[in-house]
């Protein structure tokens, strides 16, 4: 597992290498300020769900937008929302619902410096963290409970509640397409930091986690925003 | 156009690799596991013959979970799920006793690939005492973990 990580994050580093030495960035030097300075506000909209919807036939659905400010050319702060579910047969014959809205918020630092030429694009190579949250309801039907040799399966509906808070760690590009026209992508890893107990049941997907399994979980974004 | 297409193949890249099945690979049996043992040397004790089965609420014997088995020095048997007792007939060597298993259950949630079994906590066990001569509760909570819960002393 270690070896995938490694390769998805070298392959990352790659893509970021070659996407932005594409274009040339000229360095002039800002003078730096103490003053609060918001720069600007980017808006942008997930449109990854239109291919990842119909890989996971169905199954899983999430819908996400977020918005982040630029401040002092240095700070990016970043508050995500989306809604997301899951209607899921599963291996064992449980059928999971569960559906909720999502928040993230979170602070990206760009690793690119910033062009004072405002007729030049302007790329962003952003590094950060996020916080997410969700707190939703969740059904698990036709849970087989097995007694062969008593003769006596039987069927059981759990309705659950789940809270949740996560940790993210995130890195991603934006490149300005047209006059303040951006895409780009953001790759995360999440880990959970509210767990249940051991036996205890809990939700299959938590919404803006991902598939509620025993370790971290990667996830990917592919935005489209607009820069006000 | 590069940056797209390097944009693209990176992201399908990312999302195949999503893409998992899940399948069981954990233990689903929860069985009630008794050894049995020399009443004088404590030590483990080879059962020449044995044949057991349980009785249901109706005192209607169900069908047997051994049956004249050989040279066995344990023995794992199911609680019923949907009581809070179970009771087993042994038939050691030719003779009969009977044993008397109560408990309380709980569900447990192993994984959505697994789903979810009954565990148990023995309260009490009660025997009759023709070829068994005593026990001893080793082990109250009953679950997928393989270990002995019972020892039956002869």
């Amino acid at each position: 597992m270690y070896n995938i990580y490694r390769y998805c994050f070298s392959l990352l580093l790659v893509c970021c290498v070659t996407t932005l030495t594409g274009q040339k960035v000229d360095s002039e030097k800002k003078d730096s300020t103490n003053k609060f300075e918001l720069n600007s506000l980017r808006v942008e909209v997930d449109v990854s769900p239109i291919i990842t919807t119909f890989l996971n036939r169905g199954d899983i659905y999430q819908y996400e937008s977020a918005i982040q400010a630029e401040i002092n050319n240095r700070f990016y702060p970043v508050f995500e929302i989306g809604y997301a579910g899951a209607n899921k047969l599963t291996t064992s014959g449980i059928n999971y619902q569960g559906n909720a809205i999502f928040y993230r918020l979170g602070m990206d630092f760009n690793l690119i410096k910033n062009q004072i030429d405002k007729n030049k694009f302007t790329n962003y190579f952003l590094i950060g963290a996020r916080l997410g949250h969700t707190n939703f309801n969740y059904k698990m039907q036709n849970i087989t409970f097995e007694n062969e040799y008593w003769d006596n399966n039987f069927q059981k509906n759990i309705q659950g509640e789940s809270f949740n808070l996560w940790f993210e760690i995130s890195a991603g590009i934006r490149v300005e397409i047209y006059k303040r026209v951006y895409i780009g992508w953001t790759a995360r890893i999440k880990n959970l930091i509210t767990k249940t107990d051991l036996g205890d049941y809990k939700p299959w997907y938590i919404p803006g986690f991902g598939i509620n399994g025993d370790g971290s979980v990667w996830a990917f974004n592919y935005m489209l925003g607009y820069k006000f | 156009m590069k940056i797209f297409i390097t944009l693209l193949t990176l992201m399908l890249l990312l999302l195949f690799s999503c893409t998992q099945e899940e399948t069981c690979r954990e233990n689903k049996q929860v069985l009630f596991r008794s050894g049995f043992y020399n009443s004088g040397t404590g030590n483990t004790l080879n059962i020449d013959s044995i044949t057991v089965f349980g009785l249901n609420n109706y005192s209607i014997d169900v069908d047997s979970l051994y049956k004249n088995v050989k040279n066995i020095n344990k023995i794992a048997l199911p609680l019923n799920n949907s009581a809070e007792e179970s009771i087993f007939v042994l038939n050691i060597n030719g003779t009969h006793d009977t044993l008397n298993i109560q408990y309380s259950n709980k569900e447990y949630f192993i994984s959505y690939s697994c789903g979810m079994v009954i565990t148990h906590h023995v309260d009490t066990v009660l025997s009759t005492n023709h070829v068994i001569k005593g026990y001893k509760i080793v082990n109250r909570d009953i679950n997928t973990t393989d270990v002995q819960h019972l020892q039956i002393l002869l």
